[in-house]
């Protein structure tokens, strides 16, 4: 109805239902008269109205109806008093259940702080290795050839190491090697040879069936001017 | 100006009986008396649909419906002429829930195949309708058809100027008319 009617159509029909306009009368009759959807949609509101009055009619006589008369059935006392005392014990258990509940977050909460200002740098699945990390023994600083990488980490058998090797100056990424299950590596001549003139290269060591990096060490190296 | 409730005492009963108020919560208990005889005389008009039995367990639904909802009364209507809407729709759903009986399927068909006067059923989606109304145009609806209230009294109770009243009452009864249209082109299909 709101849709099809103009602004104007509406204000129409507010002062019909509203009793400002006579429908009876000139103005109101020629109002209607002359547009059939405004007539439409003042008789749609009518009847609704009329149903209104009748639901409002049915619900004082069944109203005056029950005023008067015993009152039959169960005892609306002793269900109340179920109900009050069911709304009562469901309070009490939600409100220990809050209690509860805001305990363990405090406790969760008091771990995790403790946790992380002890150890702020361990990644997510960090073992507890007392301290120790991944120290790269070679090649290190200026190096006639890069030759071997090697490092140690003193992680017990089943990790395995990843091998990051970046341009030092580019920042770029110039070669990787996966799940090594030695602490060193030994590229082959022809990569040895392509290796920027300085590197960044990394090892993470990885904890068996996960992707996780447990440890990691970094060094630079670089080759000799002739 | 501020909005005044209709029923003060009966506001302020319903919120002390809420507030655990012991004496509150008798004289509550008493007052509520008139939902068994409410809903008694709902199955009455329907034709009996529901057995003693049927209708004991009503009674707790209502009450149960009508504690849930306590914290929403206004003081607009009195208190029995806002429990009553509770119990017709709580009856309607109730038969409607047992609807798969047989016996209870035939008597509904037989009803509607031969209509009599209006009964509480035939204005179920009224009050459906008038509770999906917003607060303010609800109200107003409310007081002007089930108060019978002139929108001068209106105005005077709700603290509003006789305009704002006339305007909220075409809105609602037209967004009632809406909310009622697509029910009633189903019930037509």
């Amino acid at each position: 109805m709101s849709e099809e009617l103009s602004r104007g159509a509406h204000e129409i029909l507010q002062r019909l239902v509203a009793g400002d306009l006579d429908p009876e009368g000139p103005e109101g009759r020629a109002l209607l008269e002359g547009d059939a959807k405004l007539r439409a949609a003042y008789e749609s509101l009518l009847a609704l109205a009329a149903r209104l009055d009748a639901a409002a009619a049915q619900e004082r006589e069944v109203l005056s109806s029950v005023e008067h008369q015993p009152q039959p059935g169960p005892p609306v006392r002793r269900i109340l008093e179920n109900i009050w005392s069911r709304q009562q014990r469901e309070r009490r258990v939600f409100r220990l259940t809050l209690a509860a509940a805001a305990a363990v977050l405090l406790v969760l909460t008091t771990l995790a702080l403790l946790h992380g200002l002890a150890k702020p740098e361990r990644p997510p699945g960090a073992i507890e290795l007392g301290g120790q990390s991944i120290t790269c023994l070679a090649p290190l600083g200026e190096v006639r050839s890069y030759g071997t990488f090697r490092w140690r980490s003193g992680l017990p058998p089943g990790y395995t190491y990843r091998l990051i090797i970046t341009d030092a100056s580019s920042g770029r990424e110039v070669h990787r090697v996966e799940a090594l299950s030695e602490p060193e590596w030994m590229p082959a001549e022809a990569l040895e040879a392509s290796l920027p003139r300085e590197i960044l290269w990394t090892v993470q060591a990885r904890m068996p069936g996960s992707e996780d990096a447990v440890l990691s060490g970094t060094a630079r190296a670089r080759l000799k001017d002739n | 100006m501020g909005e005044r409730p209709l029923h003060l005492d009966d506001l302020t009963l319903s919120r002390s009986a809420r507030r655990g108020d012991r004496a509150a919560r008798d004289a509550f208990a008493l007052r509520l008396q008139c939902v068994p005889a409410m809903l008694a005389a709902i199955n009455s008009r329907l034709g009996y649909p529901l057995r003693p039995d049927e209708l004991d367990d009503l009674v707790q639904d209502a009450l149960a419906a009508i504690w849930s909802k306590i914290g929403t009364y206004e003081g607009r209507a009195s208190l029995e002429s806002w429990i009553y809407p509770f119990c017709l729709l709580e009856t309607m759903s109730t038969l409607r829930r047992r609807k798969r009986r047989p016996d209870l399927v035939e008597n509904l068909d037989e009803r509607r195949a031969n209509p009599g006067p209006a009964s509480p059923e035939d204005f179920e989606d009224v009050y459906r309708g008038l509770e999906r109304l917003s607060a303010p145009q609800g109200d107003v609806v409310r007081l002007r058809h089930f108060a019978q209230l002139t929108f001068d009294e209106m105005a005077h109770c709700l603290g509003l100027s006789i305009n704002t009243v006339k305007t909220r009452y075409y809105r609602g009864l037209a967004q009632l008319r809406s909310i009622l249209a697509p029910r009633q082109r189903e019930d037509m299909s």
